[in-house]
């Protein structure tokens, strides 16, 4: 068993310093050790997408991250989604377009889709099944899930132009989905 | 019933738990930690019928960081479980029956020295011979798996006269067909948590019925009913698995012993090999019509593998048993279903109980049948579907809330308004239809749901449910029932639900009775708790309690609106009065039990239908099949919520993606190969296709609001379709799910032969 080492990283916009074992996975060391339990465990073996997290602004598998490759990183996990404002769009679009149901899959969803939307704010329909592709979800079938996510980007666009977003853009996307 | 006006009910509200599953906030089971708390492993038998001479523990025991290693010895209860049969051992005691079963418990400081110490302990088995078919355990001779033999149970159903209606058909059908083993696959591993302080027990796991698991785990640990409290965790999916021997129990068992918090949580691996899947059926099936269409008769075989144990092989017999002949008026139906134990894996309740594997055999026939009289697939299901007063394979006369004939139009002017893409050589593409019908509820047996209501001082409301939530969505629409009935928004009731000490026993989570049974004894308190409140508020106006309305928090009265009393003002007159304000409803559906010989009764008080129609690729080349569109339409009686209701029919489409396309778990001597994500294949966002989820109403006057069921309909016409789509496609009919391109191909390499 390899000793303890102490580390650093920037968990949410919170310097956070750690002492744990380096070959712990990243996944135990945000759940176990800084009880940040919102990222969820389905595999430990990168198959189920449940446990994603933003690490340097990417999108990657906590249980496949060696805890030592996060020292230094700036980790963004669900519990640091919502802003000080209330949900973030994509998490009042999972709400509006009903793409929640048992939960499990939906911080590791939200991360990936947060993850897409930051390197592309027009993703295509095409995009976002690819960009959630690794999340697995047995209860939705998916559906409303990338609805949400594209209405989500119309939102984030929205504001980063700072223009209102438009207040239905769930509903329209529902409508897309239909058409 | 007429459509109730209504303001709640039919909305599609937003899930109340919603945020705190968007969060990080929502706690499963293994969230949930404490200071000083024990992790659980179990070694697990691998060899799939042997006897155990012994088990030697020591080396286990003595490992550093290990607290206690437990056997049966140590367990102080009957250590036997079994919703229908307790033929089942918390740690085994003389014998193992499949490779997986329970043999020894450790506890310890970490994971890791638990898991290590688990790997340390040593079997000895005199290994028996495996038996790994139904075919074989029931063969004369065949070694026995329990004591009494092989056969958990069989059942036949007759009506009319089959063999002479087939001598008289103009085309007869007769087809074999295969389904797979399946896996649950729902994305939270089990888990359970255990404290034992003051000689009570308090265990929080995700459980589709806690209070069965309270009375169950007492009884196999050792402890009175009374002194276990069972807390449901939030329910990180299920699919009519996560109940019974699951690691809540486990984690009970070591608090007990060693009087320290404990924690058990499968990992991906052990949750494949050790949890229950669906029932393998082979089903024979042999169709009579008439050169008209109309079918006369049908005749069908079942033989499944229960695997080790019973769980809910009787529950998935008789399901299986009301539907095989499908959503069709058919006078001569004869059927025999036998289940037989073997040394596989343990099949259990898993969505649909038994009526996917049918419904692919019912369907996949009338396509056929319609093929053989040059009929289309649409038209035949039209003349023979069940209408109003249509009576079923149990003899059942149906009531008003039928609607398949409904759903098949919906679906079929869908399907000619998306139109289908002209084949090439090398791609084709086809359209498939499948209908069903499902029961909902426990099949022929009692099944009742309680709920409570209570009130405080400030006027709001508390519904107690004994159900929990398993993400289908049954905690909104249960409170949105309650704030339809009390006039009020969905925000102004608290909910607490899955808490033994707390709550009411409702029943299990399953069967799609939730919304429909538990639904309606909401609906049964919310009327008794206005009754009761209504009294109050009259005796404080002085009008008479029929001429005061419910309405925002108020009881207005209907002759002189300015006279009005708040739910408080209700409250305070009713408890200065001694009036408790606590209202229970208990709604149980009738039933008449099927006849042991015949199959004849009427098992479910009402039925839910729905038609889907597939859209495929066919890759000539590989056999590859891609869906390119599913519409389904499905009546529910009523939508309680709307998206709730179409997330339900896009989980269960994805699910039937699955069954007809990849999902398969394989098997070698009991022993599984693709125990993981990556051999064993989920569909993906990549996988599904375009979805039409529509929604008929045809209410039914015993739910609430008109309410029935959704969430097994939702899965059981998807897989049918697909394979109807496959021959209108490319020709070739698949009868061994899963359709996997391999199978495919070879098909299209027979077809092609001379």
């Amino acid at each position: 068993m390899a000793d303890k080492k102490k580390m650093k990283l920037k968990v949410n916009g919170v310097w956070r310093e750690v002492e744990t074992r380096p070959d712990r996975i990243l996944l135990d060391l945000l759940r176990e050790e800084l009880g940040l339990t919102g990222t969820k465990k389905g595999c430990e073996a990168g198959e189920c997408g449940a446990c994603t997290v933003i690490m340097n602004g990417r999108a990657v598998l906590a249980c496949l991250v060696p805890a030592a490759k996060a020292d230094g990183a700036e980790i963004m996990t669900i519990e640091g989604l919502a802003g000080k404002g209330g949900l973030h769009p994509l998490q009042q679009a999972f709400l509006e377009a009903g793409a929640v149901q048992c939960g499990y899959c939906t911080p590791g969803m939200l991360l990936a889709a947060k993850a897409l939307l930051d390197t592309n704010p027009e993703p295509s329909l095409e995009d976002v099944k690819r960009a959630i592709s690794g999340n697995l979800c047995r209860c939705t079938g998916y559906t409303k899930i990338v609805q949400a996510v594209r209405a989500a980007a119309v939102i984030v666009r929205a504001e980063r132009s700072g223009a209102a977003g438009p207040q239905d853009a769930v509903k329209q996307a529902k409508r897309a989905a239909h058409r | 019933m007429s459509k109730e006006s209504c303001d709640v009910v039919g909305c599609s509200v937003l899930r109340v738990d919603g945020p705190d599953k968007l969060t990080g906030k929502a706690c499963y089971a293994g969230d949930i930690a404490f200071t000083g708390m024990l992790h659980l492993k179990l070694l697990r038998s691998d060899r799939p019928h042997a006897k155990i001479l012994g088990i030697r523990i020591a080396e286990a025991q003595a490992h550093p960081g290990v607290v206690a290693v437990l056997t049966c010895r140590d367990i102080p209860g009957t250590n036997r479980i079994g919703r229908e049969i307790r033929d089942q051992n918390v740690l085994s005691v003389d014998k193992v029956r499949f490779i997986g079963d329970p043999i020894a418990l450790v506890a310890a400081k970490t994971p890791e020295a638990a898991e290590a110490a688990a790997a340390l302990i040593r079997v000895d088995y005199e290994d028996l011979p495996g038996i790994f078919s139904p075919e074989e355990a029931l063969a004369p001779g065949a070694a026995k798996i329990h004591p009494n033999g092989n056969l958990l149970m069989e059942q036949s159903l007759l009506r009319g006269d089959p063999d002479r209606a087939l001598q008289g058909a103009d085309v007869v059908v007769a087809n074999t067909y295969r389904t797979p083993m399946v896996e649950h696959a729902y994305l939270e591993p089990e888990a359970g948590v255990a404290r034992f302080d003051g000689g009570n027990l308090t265990v929080w796991m995700p459980s589709k019925y806690s209070h069965f698991d309270q009375r169950e785990l007492a009884e196999a640990i050792g402890l009175s009913q009374g002194l276990v409290r069972v807390v449901n965790t939030t329910i990180g999916g299920c699919f009519g698995d996560k109940t019974s021997l699951s690691p809540g129990y486990y984690a009970a068992l070591a608090a007990l012993k060693t009087g320290r918090p404990a924690k058990m949580v499968y990992s991906r691996e052990e949750s494949f090999m050790a949890t229950r899947k669906r029932h393998p059926f082979v089903i024979r099936y042999t169709t009579g019509a008439s050169r008209d269409g109309r079918i006369l008769a049908a005749k069908i075989e079942i033989l499944a593998d229960t695997g080790a144990y019973c769980a809910s092989g009787p529950t998935v017999l008789v399901k299986s048993l009301i539907h095989a002949a499908g959503p069709y008026d058919i006078p001569n139906i004869s059927m025999k279903v036998t289940f037989a134990y073997t040394n596989n894996p343990v099949g259990g309740s898993m969505r649909g109980l038994g009526v996917p594997q049918v419904a692919f055999a019912h369907e996949s026939q009338v396509d056929i049948v319609a093929l053989e009289l040059g009929m289309d697939p649409f038209d035949i299901r039209v003349k023979n579907g069940f209408r109003p007063g249509s009576v079923t394979a149990t003899g059942q006369k149906l009531g008003d809330s039928v609607s398949l004939v409904e759903t098949l139009a919906a679906v079929r002017a869908e399907v000619e308004r998306i139109g289908t893409p002209p084949s090439t050589a090398a791609k084709r593409y086809g359209w498939g239809v499948a209908a069903m019908f499902y029961g909902i509820g426990a099949g022929g047996r009692s099944n009742p749901g309680g709920a409570r209501l209570e009130v405080d001082d400030a006027g709001v409301f508390t519904l107690f449910v004994g159900i929990g939530d398993v993400g289908q969505g049954s905690s909104t629409a249960l409170v949105q029932i309650a704030a339809e009935v009390l006039r009020c928004r969905v925000e102004e009731i608290r909910l607490v639900s899955g808490d033994t000490e707390r709550c009411p026993d409702s029943g299990v989570t399953a069967a799609s009775r939730v919304t429909y049974i538990v639904g309606r004894s909401v609906q049964i308190a919310a009327e008794k708790m206005i009754g009761l409140l209504r009294e109050a508020a009259a005796s404080i106006t002085g009008v008479a309690p029929g001429s005061l309305r419910l309405d925002g928090g108020f009881f207005l009265s209907s002759e002189d609106p300015s006279r009005r009393v708040s739910v408080a003002q209700a409250v305070a007159a009713a408890r200065g009065e001694g009036i408790p304000l606590t209202a229970e409803g208990v709604f149980d559906p009738e039933f008449i039990a099927l006849n042991p010989v015949t199959g004849q009764g009427a098992p479910m008080a009402t039925y839910a239908f729905a038609t889907q129609a597939a859209l495929v690729a066919v890759d000539t080349g590989s056999g590859e099949v891609e869906v390119l569109s599913i519409v389904a339409c499905h009546d529910v009686g009523r939508a309680v919520n709307p998206d709730g209701v179409t997330g339900q029919i896009e989980g269960g489409i994805s699910m039937g993606v699955g069954f007809s396309l990849t999902e398969e778990i394989l098997l070698e001597e009991g022993r599984i190969r693709n125990a993981g994500f990556s051999q064993y294949f989920l569909p993906t966002s990549l996988d599904m296709p375009e979805t039409v989820a529509l929604i008929a109403e045809a209410p039914e006057a015993t739910g609430p609001f008109g309410a029935k069921g959704v969430g097994e309909p939702a899965l059981l016409p998807t897989a049918p379709a697909i394979v109807n789509a496959i021959h209108a496609a490319a020709g070739v009919r698949v009868k061994e799910l899963p359709a996997t391109a391999e199978k495919v191909w070879r098909l299209l390499q027979e077809s092609e032969r001379p």
